[in-house]
């Protein structure tokens, strides 16, 4: 998918970053294990993985409270005692990938932010924007 | 120079799009779809062969059964008189693209209702959409009070966890009232049925449910084509 979407930029792909909620399932180890094994195979050898973390966190429908339920998982509003719902955690998505600018326009669809390096991809207010 | 683009594009996009397909072919054919799931062993497979001969008497049963390998699970649904499916995966999940080829393969007409017996796996199914109505988790009571919260994705997803095997509760040092606290725990809002597809022990409960849910999703569906939805 990275890939596709790089081909479409013109450009080669240096980094992908992937969004991962707590409640995802993914062993980030062993996505980074397969990315690795993969990326050369996939044309994008010095591609890099960056992976988020997104904490689970829940609603309460009744009293409107949103709780990040720290270590065990309890889904019982804290505050009023109704059931909560999960509203973020479960997320499994590719956020962004990253080329080296191409020569070519970027295709008009997608939006694209000119960025430093993917040193600095990491940090928390690069993530909530991109 | 480097540029970014963004995507946010869910790793399992084309599956969830598949599944939205999925759940149109269902109401078309005014088909409800129950998505069964549990760890290996917990007692899928039987607690069909228990439900269906009174489901039957109202509804036309169809299973999709998935499993690694064999088709031993079908066999012994088809004996309750229920269409059956087997799909052998080599996946420890079943996606929306197996669902909808196992469908077309053995449904023409649609049954009313139709069990997608998933592979035995508390952990990927949870993630899979496939376009059913009804997520059911299945858990025998000897698996331990504690793993609804050490796996909490599929039980929080499920609107309905059947809590099997309660006659050897006697044998071990699970207590059923902590297994239920459990999963509430992580699924608040599920409906919990204690039974025991051996001794038959609160099937009449989860039944009734099933028929109450079958029931809801064939008024939703009759009210969405109405509107031309």
């Amino acid at each position: 998918m990275a890939n596709r979407e790089a081909a479409r930029a013109g450009a080669p792909l240096s980094a992908v970053g992937v969004r991962l909620g707590e409640m995802s399932g993914v062993v980030e180890e062993a996505l980074s294990f397969a990315f690795d094994a993969l990326k050369a195979d996939a044309g994008a050898a010095q591609a890099e993985l960056v992976v988020e973390r997104v904490a689970v966190e829940a609603l309460c429908p009744h009293c409107g409270s949103t709780t990040r339920p720290e270590g065990e998982l309890i889904l019982w509003c804290p505050h009023c005692g109704s059931p909560m719902r999960i509203v973020s955690g479960e997320q499994m998505e590719i956020a962004w990938i990253e080329v080296h600018a191409p020569a070519t326009a970027v295709a008009p669809s997608i939006e694209a932010t000119p960025v430093a390096p993917p040193a600095a991809a990491s940090s928390r207010a690069e993530w909530e924007t991109g | 120079m480097m540029q970014r683009i963004a995507l946010a594009t869910p790793v399992l996009q084309k599956n969830d799009e598949l599944a939205i397909e999925n759940r149109a072919l269902f109401a078309s054919r005014g088909v409800v779809a129950v998505n069964l799931m549990s760890a290996p062993g917990a007692g899928k497979t039987t607690l069909l062969e228990k439900s269906l001969p009174a489901l039957q008497l109202r509804f036309r049963c169809g299973v999709i059964e998935g499993d690694l390998q064999t088709d031993l699970d079908a066999q012994r649904v088809r004996k309750t008189g229920a269409v059956a499916h087997q799909i052998n995966t080599n996946t420890c999940h079943l996606d929306a693209r197996m669902v909808r080829q196992a469908f077309d393969a053995a449904f023409p007409q649609g049954p009313d209702l139709l069990f997608i017996e998933n592979i035995g796996n508390l952990v990927c199914p949870a993630a899979y959409d496939l376009g059913e109505h009804w997520r059911v988790t299945l858990f025998s009571v000897a698996e331990g009070a504690d793993k609804p919260r050490k796996y909490p994705k599929m039980f929080h997803n499920s609107h309905a966890v059947v809590l099997n095997k309660i006659d050897l509760l006697p044998f071990t040092d699970v207590r059923l009232e902590e297994l239920i606290e459990s999963v509430g725990a992580v699924s608040p809002e599920a409906a919990i049925f204690p039974v025991s597809c051996r001794t038959g022990d609160g099937l009449g409960a989860w039944i009734e449910w099933l028929e109450m849910h079958i029931a809801l999703s064939r008024q939703a569906m009759a009210s969405a084509s109405r509107e031309g939805v």
